[in-house]
């Protein structure tokens, strides 16, 4: 916990003042007990006067020491009332104790200087302070001592309720110059400061704009100087502030701007990305897709395929091929111009679709020339069905606007792995009994056996491979 | 009508102050005195009225009854010489003590021009028709009895204390007695077995005699008139010094004189203080031209105590300190050496 200043300056003179105030003390208490001393001598001298007195009074009546009677009560007398007074006693002139009333006891001093007749003596014994008053019969004659006992106790409990009240009344003008002094302090010295301190904590990075103006102080001392040092630097402190504030600002702005431009550019690129992905997809179906008909093209069927041969060669299941070529294509290419060739492609492309299920594959290998993969046919008659729903697509004329147009189609089959056990054997099979089939006027034919090449054919097996323009 | 007279009084009075004042001749006072000039008795109660006073320029003639010691012819005789004085001086005032002195001279002078003041009178105010005198007031003497039991008590405690007292045939004693009485009548623990009046001093001799130890104390009041074979008065310092010779008995007074004169204790009444009282009442009536009549008559309260200490040893009685420092102590009997 931190100390306020004037505070501490409070504290710290206070506690010089308690240190000065404790030398005052003891001193003080010093000099109370012997004031205490003298005045509790000075009582009993009195009372051993009084004593004295009325001892010499009954002796006056022609009576001795031991005719008096009850004098006791006299030593009491004497010093009741009195607590600095501890004991009262009458002695002769041996030193031997004839009344006495107290508390303690009194000890004779054995070696002390008596008093004369008309004097008193004050004498320090083991028993306390004892004053020694004459008991004087006529002008000189002493027969006794009257002797009083101070309370050294009480001499001391009365010195120390005196110094208690000099601490307390101390204490109360300590707290009260405290207070004061606190007053003045934080007039001097608090007040400007703590206005300091308000205005440095309002500087807060989100309070930018708006700082407090301290109020003037006529003060021409180090805190007035430094308190108009301050605001001097506050003031500073406040230009540069706005100085910086208007900087900011343009920055602020020309960092819009640029976001702004930036968050433009980003749109064209991330726009020009996705053209770009567009146009890869496009060239990617380009590249796989046959232009005319929208079907696979060589290009994806034959990696397909061999694809397709491992999976089925390692999971044991059925694979087939039907290679189908157009018969009167070129005729019609040749008679009614390329565009009308397309639409009768385009046309028996859709009727092909139409037939194919889900899991076969129908691409256009190139020319007029169309293959269908298709898969789970376990036996042959199960592909015969199939080409004959091809072939049966060519009974219904094609039109084209006005035109309608008739095809013949020649279909070669295969199967894997019974005439083929890789893609090249097997549509080579696919493709010989496609061969076949035209050669007698159309129709489908599947291969027979697995397909068997000899040299002399390389030609023909080098054609399986390349897509073939024509239905020759 | 009293008031009337009074006013009549106050006004005659203060022409006659006047005039002496403006002649500047001195206040004369006539002091009419019960007993002896040379009795201490009334030596005290003059020295206290001039003190009170405090006129030193005033002349006082004195006239003494002498009561004690004069027969009743020779004490009327006395007494017309002091109201001859009186009537031929006309003094400016009229001082007289005890009892004597109001019966024989004051009672003359009731509501007269001449103011009168007395002390030491034991019967009351009204007694002597001063109640109805507008010129009459002065100081009564009342024994400090209950005191002086106390006294007693403190030297000899005594649960249930019997008396006997002694009287004379002085009328003095009528008033004493019966305040006496009326304090019995309030106490329990004091008893009266006898109240004796000699005629004689052998009389007085054999009754004291005859009480020693049937009693604890004797109260000595009146002792001035037991006559003798010879005739005339037993002194009453012959009576108590026998009765200190010859009793074992402890007794008390009321005054100083009978203590110096063997009597063992006392708590007196101050002729002192009587005189002192009267002589301040005199002066309010003569400088301060106050009336006797709106003056009350008072009593002394203060009483000391006092011991015969040479009477406590011959009784053999200790006496506490306390005692002897609070009393006067006389140490010796007053025919001692």
């Amino acid at each position: 916990m931190s100390v306020s200043l004037p505070l501490r300056i409070n504290l710290i003179s206070l506690i010089f003042a308690a240190l000065v105030a404790s030398v005052l003390t003891a001193l003080g208490g010093f000099f109370l007990h012997h004031q205490e001393r003298d005045n509790a001598i000075a009582r009993a001298t009195l009372a051993a006067d009084e004593l004295a007195t009325r001892a010499s009074r009954l002796i006056a009546f022609d009576m001795g020491f031991a005719d008096f009677l009850g004098f006791d009560e006299q030593c009491a007398a004497v010093i009741r009332n009195d607590p600095m007074l501890r004991d009262a006693a009458l002695f002769d002139t041996h030193g031997a104790q004839q009344y006495h009333s107290g508390s303690g006891t009194i000890i004779w001093p054995e070696y002390a200087q008596l008093p004369e007749a008309d004097d008193t003596q004050t004498v320090t014994t083991p028993s306390g302070i004892l004053v020694l008053n004459p008991v004087v019969r006529g002008k000189g004659e002493v027969l006794g001592f009257a002797v009083v006992a101070i309370n050294d106790a009480v001499v001391m409990e009365a010195t120390l309720r005196n110094v208690g009240w000099l601490v307390a009344c101390a204490a109360a003008l300590f707290v009260a110059g405290l207070i004061i002094q606190q007053g003045i302090f934080w007039r001097a010295v608090g007040r400007p400061l703590a206005s300091l301190v308000r205005t440095a904590d309002s500087i807060q990075p989100d309070k930018l704009v708006e700082i407090p103006h301290l109020p003037d102080l006529d003060s021409n001392d180090d805190i007035g100087r430094l308190y108009r040092a301050f605001s001097r630097l506050v003031q500073r402190l406040l230009e540069a502030r706005r100085d910086l504030l208007t900087q900011n600002e343009q920055l602020e702005h020309a960092v819009q701007e640029r976001t702004t431009e930036l968050e433009r550019v980003n749109a064209d690129l991330a726009h020009d990305i996705e053209r770009r992905k567009e146009l890869e997809e496009e060239l990617r179906k380009l590249a796989s897709t046959d232009p005319l008909t929208g079907l696979a093209n060589r290009a994806f069927m034959m990696p397909y395929l061999e694809r397709r041969i491992e999976q089925a060669r390692r999971h044991r299941t059925p694979l087939g091929l039907i290679l189908l070529d157009f018969d009167g294509f070129k005729h019609i290419n040749d008679t009614y111009g390329h565009a009308v060739g397309d639409g009768v492609l385009q046309t028996m492309g859709l009727r092909l679709q139409q037939i194919c299920r889900q899991s076969d594959v129908l691409a256009r290998l190139g020319g007029d020339e169309f293959l269908i993969s298709f898969e789970g046919l376990q036996e042959q008659y199960q592909a015969d069905a199939l080409c004959r729903r091809v072939v049966s697509l060519f009974a219904t004329p094609i039109e084209i606007g006005d035109l309608k147009l008739q095809l013949g189609v020649s279909v070669g089959a295969a199967l894997f792995p019974n005439n083929g056990d890789d893609l090249t054997s097997l549509m080579a099979a696919a493709d010989i009994a496609m061969y076949a089939i035209k050669q007698r006027g159309g129709g489908f034919l599947f291969a027979t056996s697995s397909a068997k090449i000899p040299a002399a054919n390389d030609a023909l097996a080098h054609s399986l491979r390349r897509p073939r323009s024509t239905d020759q | 009508m009293r008031l009337s007279r009074c006013l009549h009084y106050a006004i005659a009075m203060g022409l006659v102050t006047l005039s002496a004042w403006v002649q500047g001749e001195p206040l004369k006072i006539v002091h009419v005195m019960s007993y002896s000039s040379d009795w201490a008795w009334n030596q005290d109660q003059l020295r206290g009225f001039r003190e009170g006073l405090g006129m030193t320029d005033a002349i006082i003639r004195v006239v003494e009854l002498d009561a004690k010691h004069k027969d009743a012819t020779q004490l009327k005789a006395a007494a017309k010489e002091a109201i001859d004085l009186i009537e031929n001086w006309q003094p400016d005032l009229v001082y007289t003590n005890d009892d004597v002195a109001q019966a024989e001279v004051s009672v003359k002078f009731i509501n007269s021009k001449i103011p009168f003041v007395y002390s030491g009178v034991n019967k009351e105010h009204r007694d002597y028709g001063f109640d109805k005198a507008g010129n009459v007031t002065g100081v009564l003497e009342r024994e400090h009895f209950a005191g002086t039991l106390s006294l007693l008590r403190e030297i000899k405690p005594v649960r249930n204390l019997r008396l006997a007292i002694v009287l004379d045939d002085d009328p003095t004693w009528v008033g004493v007695a019966s305040r006496i009485r009326a304090e019995l009548a309030r106490r329990k623990d004091v008893e009266v077995v006898e109240w004796l009046q000699p005629k004689t001093f052998e009389e007085y001799k054999s009754r004291m005699l005859a009480l020693q130890g049937k009693v604890d104390a004797v109260g000595l009041l009146g002792v001035f008139r037991f006559t003798k074979p010879g005739g005339g008065y037993a002194d009453y310092e012959e009576v108590l010094h026998w009765t200190a010779d010859n009793s074992g008995l402890m007794d008390f007074s009321f005054w100083d004189t009978r203590v110096e004169r063997g009597t063992l204790l006392a708590v007196t009444v101050s002729g002192v203080e009587q005189g002192r009282l009267a002589g301040r009442m005199a002066r309010r009536i003569l400088v301060d031209k106050v009336s006797p009549a709106s003056i009350p008559p008072e009593a002394t309260a203060k009483g000391q105590p006092m011991i015969s200490l040479a009477r406590a040893r011959k009784l053999g009685l200790p006496i506490k300190s306390s005692v002897l420092l609070n009393a006067q102590v006389l140490p010796r009997f007053a025919w001692g050496s």
